[in-house]
């Protein structure tokens, strides 16, 4: 009787012990095909704007009066911060980061359609805010673009209901504080327009609307058409990606949305908007995140006409892969990420996609198949900044391993579309003990600023990227790191932090949402200290095994980050 | 003929009399619809109740100009050569609509009538762009080129200057060619101004704020606008006689401007409230009201969110928002769209 029992037990014990792994394999096999994405995690608000930080960290701002309660994330240790706060609302702003790392906000909110004409550049090394002069009227769904010389192009936004969006551009430059508006380009743009740096030096807007056109910002300003899309409708809410120096993808939008997508080259002498393959699903208010191999993954949105459907919401993430201009349907996401949602590329290699109106105060992490294919290699060494043409030594024990480098601009994300982000892949060559990299010729390729650093080995598998000062002097001392201050963009007269012109609403409008915000979670609000990237430094394979669409995950509760991952996915027991 | 004095006092007591009226003042609701698919604004009404605005996807895209009366309803008045944005902003009593339109590379402003479609009314010498808000009955253009407030009339483009600083726009113009606007003042500063004849008048700001602008001027030279700054933006009127006097918010707003205002001296504007933005109608002596409590049968489904224009009949063009998902009387949801999502265009007609 015992011995029929315990062999019994035995036998039970074998079977769930081959179940488990048989789940295991096939969950890893899966992620080795489709990525993986962590459980949910509960985050202090929505991260409606995203920015990734030279320190790696993430720099995001909620809706209404919660924009006056910016946070902070560290992946390294899965901890938020909250920031001192900014004088008015950052809701419906633009940004992008400076040369210097710092984060530059054009814009704000007033009320729904009515824009803040104030501009500010937050430092996260000395946690503030600093106002710099105001813009020439409001601006409510601006975009920000940085140039090649480092000056800030800002364009659109509405001033108020009752007006156009504001057709004036103009230029900041950090260097003198001031603006400088091209009143020989006053055009009727789209709000959040899509606008890339392009290789001749001017700024392309590659949507949402058909007509694509250059805009150059000499003097006063000229704008030239370039070509007409070959989708013969708006793409609303569809996203663009620099996938390559001068190659742009824009990839569905519209109402009701489409699946297509297209890309121009602006290399080619005469540029033309070529149609590649369609996704398998329409969609709008998604996000598109370029990968440290050159592909592009889509997040989130919805497959249905209405402005946000989130009865429609699309599971499925896709991957474009520029080779073949073909989408593949990856792992499915458990929220709807849709209007006001956000995803940025993590240094190390993953991807983060957070917010949404209706995906709510809360975030996800996207493991890309690259990261369930062998082991990483790793960078063992690298400058903290490099010059345009320089060639630089990344050291690293896989030299010989490594096909690819690739540079990858800091993200900073909103309404769809990444206001800094581009791909670029960089010539190297094999030396003793690490790579010689080429960086970009100039800063039409790859605008002054912080970039990802990728090494690559044949299967397609990045490193953890090192973060790299960009520019025309490189930047000694630094590994990565935001300096407490930079004299590089710091406003010249910090006088100019001047009379609030528009203040914020006040605080008894909507303030009910960030009450409960900060009543969820237990925010510190201790000053910011930089965070060395070091936990980056992986060299190890994500993905043990379990399922992956976890129950909500409080932030408290949440593993660590620091395995790729592969904490998150591993079997638990549900709240 | 009559002096200020009693031109002043007739005003007041017309004022008064028709703001009793308006207390009592209730209103029918009609859509306007839309010519391009998605979103429209409603930017002007003229005396025979003709309205005007832009109708294209929300954020600005594919958006068109059109012109709207009850028999025939919404027409697309298409854009300049080229261009693929427009959006008309005013229409006077006979018919002439004036507006913004892009062209291939360039913004321009606009005429519109029914006989001879849209023309380019041009830029001033070395600029190269315009915009048109406002037209008066004697085909006199309010509006902008470059960075300076203009006046288009009779084929040329009177620059208006500044006040002293480097740009500035005009908003309204009535039948007495006064045209109320914003410019620079010499410290950088736009303030709301009042041009007559030449002159061009800085209304300053209300108390404490730094910045000003006015959107609208009526038959009697009252001006309408908004005011910014420490207080917050704020709606105001300005009369020679009250100088620049603040509109009180609606209940638990801390944003509001004035858009328009009729001979009788109601004003009509948006202010945000704890509920979000409502169109609102103000009378000096009758206060500020939500023109959504005095609209007889206004579906659940309508939040009139701004009111822009207002004709002598009190008849009120306003856009707001028509969904399922929103409620007048309580905050929308997030998912509402409320935020930035499509908006419709209504006709307020009193009854």
């Amino acid at each position: 009787m015992m011995r029929n029992r315990r062999a019994k037990i035995r036998t039970m014990m074998l079977v769930l012990l081959l179940q488990v792994s048989v789940a295991a394999i096939r969950c890893l096999a899966q992620a080795n095909v489709q990525g993986q994405w962590t459980a949910v995690q509960t985050w202090p608000n929505r991260a409606i704007h995203a920015t990734l930080l030279p320190d790696g960290r993430i720099f995001f701002v909620s809706y209404y009066t919660e924009s006056l309660h910016p946070h902070i994330w560290n992946p390294a240790n899965n901890t938020f911060s909250a920031t001192n706060m900014p004088a008015y609302e950052l809701f419906c702003a633009g940004h992008t980061t400076l040369p210097s790392g710092k984060l530059f906000i054009a814009g704000g909110h007033i009320a729904d359609f009515v824009g803040q004409q104030h501009a500010s550049i937050f430092t996260a090394g000395t946690n503030s805010f600093t106002q710099v002069p105001d813009m020439n009227r409001g601006r409510w769904y601006p975009t920000t673009t940085v140039l090649a010389n480092g000056d800030v192009l800002v364009v659109s936004g509405d001033i108020n209901s009752s007006s156009n969006t504001n057709p004036l551009p103009q230029v900041y430059s950090p260097a003198t504080n001031s603006w400088r508006s091209l009143t020989n380009a006053q055009l009727v743009l789209p709000l959040y327009p899509l606008m890339y740096v392009a290789p001749n030096g001017k700024v392309f807007q590659a949507g949402p609307n058909r007509q694509t056109r250059y805009l150059s910002t000499a003097g006063t300003g000229v704008w030239s058409n370039v070509a007409l899309k070959n989708f013969t409708s708006t793409r609303t809410y569809g996203p663009g990606v620099m996938y390559e120096a001068g190659k742009i993808l824009v990839v569905g939008g519209g109402d009701p949305p489409t699946a297509t997508a297209e890309t121009i080259d602006l290399n080619a002498a005469t540029p033309v908007w070529r149609s590649t393959g369609s996704m398998h699903f329409a969609r709008r208010q998604h996000n598109a995140v370029v990968l440290p191999d050159g592909k592009v993954l889509i997040v989130g949105g919805s497959s249905s006409s209405g402005f946000d459907n989130s009865a429609a919401k699309v599971a499925a993430s896709e991957m474009w892969d520029p080779a073949t201009g073909q989408f593949t349907v990856m792992a499915s996401i458990a929220k709807y990420r849709g209007y006001h949602s956000t995803a940025l590329l993590l240094p190390d290699g993953r991807v983060l996609s957070a917010g949404g109106n209706g995906g709510g105060p809360n975030a996800q992490i996207y493991s890309p198949p690259y990261l369930f294919k062998g082991a990483r290699p790793a960078i063992s060494s690298a400058p903290a900044g490099a010059a345009y043409g320089q060639t630089v030594f990344i050291g690293t024990p896989n030299a010989t391993a490594i096909t690819k480098v690739s540079l990858i601009r800091l993200g900073s994300t909103t309404h769809t579309f990444d206001e800094s982000a581009r791909y670029m892949h960089l010539n190297f060559s094999q030396a003793a003990g690490g790579l010689n990299v080429t960086m970009p010729a100039n800063g039409n390729l790859a605008p002054p600023g912080y970039y990802m650093l990728f090494i690559l080995n044949g299967s397609g598998v990045p490193s953890v990227a090192r973060i790299m000062h960009l520019g025309a002097v490189a930047v000694a001392g630094l590994r990565g790191n935001v300096p407490a201050s930079s004299a590089q963009d710091e406003p010249a007269n910090n006088a100019i932090a001047q009379v609030n012109k528009f203040p914020t609403s006040r605080p008894a409008e909507r303030s009910q949402g960030a009450r409960l915000a900060a009543e969820r979670i237990n925010i510190s609000s201790s000053k910011l200290a930089v965070t060395d990237l070091s936990f980056l430094d992986l060299n190890t394979v994500p993905g043990q095994a379990g399922h992956c669409d976890g129950a909500e995950q409080s932030s408290q509760s949440a593993t660590s980050v620091s395995s790729g991952g592969s904490k998150a996915c591993t079997v638990q027991s549900p709240n | 003929m009559y002096s200020t004095k009693s031109k002043l006092t007739i005003m007041v007591i017309l004022s008064a009399l028709f703001c009793v009226a308006a207390q009592a003042q209730t209103y029918t609701v009609t859509d306007l619809g839309a010519v391009r698919h998605g979103s429209a604004r409603v930017h002007g009404i003229n005396a025979a109740g003709q309205a005007v605005g832009g109708s294209g996807h929300p954020h600005g895209e594919d958006t068109h100009a059109f012109f709207w009366q009850k028999q025939g309803g919404m027409r697309d008045l298409g854009t300049l050569a080229g261009g693929d944005f427009s959006s008309a902003f005013a229409v006077n009593d006979a018919g002439l609509v004036v507006g913004t339109s892009n062209t291939a590379t360039k913004m321009h402003a606009f005429a519109w009538t029914a006989a001879g479609g849209m023309k380019d009314l041009g830029t001033l010498p070395g600029t190269d762009a315009s915009q048109a808000y406002s037209v008066n009955n004697q085909g006199q253009i309010a509006g902008s080129s470059g960075t300076h407030a203009v006046i288009f009339s009779g084929g040329s483009i009177q620059d208006l200057g500044t006040l002293g600083g480097n740009s500035s726009e005009a908003h309204a113009i009535n039948n007495l060619g006064q045209v109320a606007g914003m410019a620079d003042t010499a410290d950088g500063h736009a303030h709301a101004f009042l041009w007559t004849k030449g002159a061009m008048l800085d209304l300053g700001t209300l108390a404490g704020d730094t910045e000003s602008r006015a959107d609208h001027i009526n038959a009697a030279g009252l001006v309408v606008g908004a005011s910014s700054g420490g207080g917050g933006v704020r709606a105001f009127f300005w009369s020679p006689s009250t100088g620049m006097q603040a509109i009180p918010s609606l209940s638990g707003g801390g944003y509001s401007e004035a858009f328009g205002v009729n001979s009788q001296g109601q004003v009509v504007g948006e202010s945000s409230t704890s509920l979000g933005s409502r169109a609102f109608l103000w009378t000096a002596s009758g206060g500020i009201i939500d023109l959504n409590d005095v609209v007889v049968g206004l579906p659940t489904n309508i939040v009139l969110a701004g009111a822009f224009s207002i004709n002598d009949k009190g008849e009120i063009v306003a856009f707001g928002l028509r969904s399922p998902n929103v409620s007048r009387h309580q905050e929308a949801h997030m998912d509402s769209h409320v935020h930035s999502g499509p908006t419709r265009v209504f006709l307020l007609t009193p009854q």
